[in-house]
């Protein structure tokens, strides 16, 4: 069979179906007057820690959050964030290493949207996949922990690129580490200049204050 | 507001009946990759990654073909930039074992690298950047203030045999 080939523009993003379903939930989350954070990080960056603490403190500044919190495969994350009376729920991913917007929606519907000041997306622990995803958040947050080393916004500076706010966890390890703030911070600034940058500790509380005044501020 | 998993979960799912000897995801998807050449810089988050993506590139292709009267598709036209988060040998890898037993089983895949360039203040102009971990002006140095391209995964163009 002799053919000649015809090329036809289509210009579509790949992630079309995403994008489109991200862009509902930011309309409906807006409508409901909620504000939505979504966390992404490796594995064991102190995501989990980091928003059981978020969400204590917010309970006792008498605010309404909730979480949605991607795993693997176990249900580990919800159970310690349960922890701070917040409404929780898990999203097992078990084929996919990130969550899709779809995922999100599915997940709401055991929630009241209108019940809430501030929903967190805890996403799988993976500084890869997530990026290419929107799931209708209004600030990301990637975390980095004190303990994985200065140089990791320059090996995954896509994730970077893809988020607001860069938190710098685990401080209360610094010490013991050797953290080298300097050049954490002009990696982070390489990858993503004039990134908003956070320290903090969940463990002992510090820079936390600062984490809610930025919630605070961007949420109104 | 409950709804079915749009693509490419439904595609993720249309993969495995085609592949029913991987009995468990993602790991076996992994081992399917294990003879097809996917260079050893390229790791496993990578390739499940881009088995995602490449499944969500048939969706669309195939909704662009059926807009256009189901004519077979010889080539699909993709442009990626460097901030998309996509690795392209494992997306080509990834794609291979994603259009078999689809109506692309036949159909290339061509990726086209788009440069990233940024908006200068200093210069006043749009600039190419040093590189997504040197996010500065190649002219003068200075920080990029914004983004212009970079971060495209997109569908340019298919070929289509007529």
């Amino acid at each position: 069979m002799s053919t000649t080939p015809r090329i036809v523009e289509v210009r579509q993003n790949v992630l079309k179906h995403n994008d489109e379903v991200a862009r509902g939930l930011r309309k409906a989350f807006a409508e409901a007057g909620v504000y939505v954070v979504s966390l992404v990080s490796s594995p064991g960056s102190g995501k989990t820690a980091f928003l059981e603490k978020t969400l204590t403190l917010l309970r006792e500044k008498n605010f309404r959050p909730a979480a949605l919190v991607g795993d693997l495969a176990t249900n580990n994350d919800a159970a310690r964030l349960a922890r701070s009376q917040a409404p929780v729920k898990q999203i097992t991913t078990g084929t996919l290493c990130h969550l899709e917007a779809a995922m999100i929606q599915s997940a709401l519907a055991d929630f009241r949207l209108s019940d809430l000041d501030f929903l967190f997306i805890e996403n799988v622990g993976n500084l890869v996949c997530p990026s290419s995803y929107d799931l209708g958040e209004n600030l990301r947050l990637v975390l980095l922990s004190v303990t994985e080393g200065e140089d990791k916004p320059l090996k995954y500076p896509t994730i970077f690129n893809s988020a607001d706010v860069a938190v710098i966890t685990k401080l209360d390890l610094a010490e013991a580490v050797e953290f080298d703030h300097a050049a954490a911070h002009a990696n982070i600034q390489s990858v993503r200049p004039g990134m908003r940058l956070l320290e903090l500790s969940a463990k002992t509380g510090r820079g936390m204050d600062a984490w809610l005044d930025l919630l605070a501020s961007e949420a109104h | 507001m409950a709804t079915a998993y749009a693509p490419p979960h439904a595609a993720l799912i249309r993969l495995h009946r085609a592949f029913p000897h991987t009995s468990k995801f993602p790991r076996d998807v992994f081992d399917c990759f294990a003879d097809r050449n996917v260079p050893e810089r390229v790791g496993y988050d990578k390739i499940v990654h881009e088995l995602s993506i490449a499944l969500s590139i048939l969706d669309v292709a195939e909704e662009e073909m059926e807009r256009r009267g189901n004519v077979p598709v010889e080539a699909i036209y993709l442009k990626v930039g460097p901030l998309s988060g996509v690795v392209k040998e494992a997306l080509l890898s990834a794609y291979e074992l994603a259009r078999e037993q689809t109506p692309f089983a036949s159909s290339r895949l061509v990726i086209e690298d788009v440069p990233i360039i940024i908006f200068c203040r200093s210069c006043g102009a749009e600039r190419p950047a040093r590189s997504a971990q040197e996010l500065r002006c190649a002219h003068c140095d200075a920080p990029a203030d914004q983004i212009i391209h970079g971060r495209e995964l997109q569908l340019a163009a298919l070929e289509l045999a007529e």
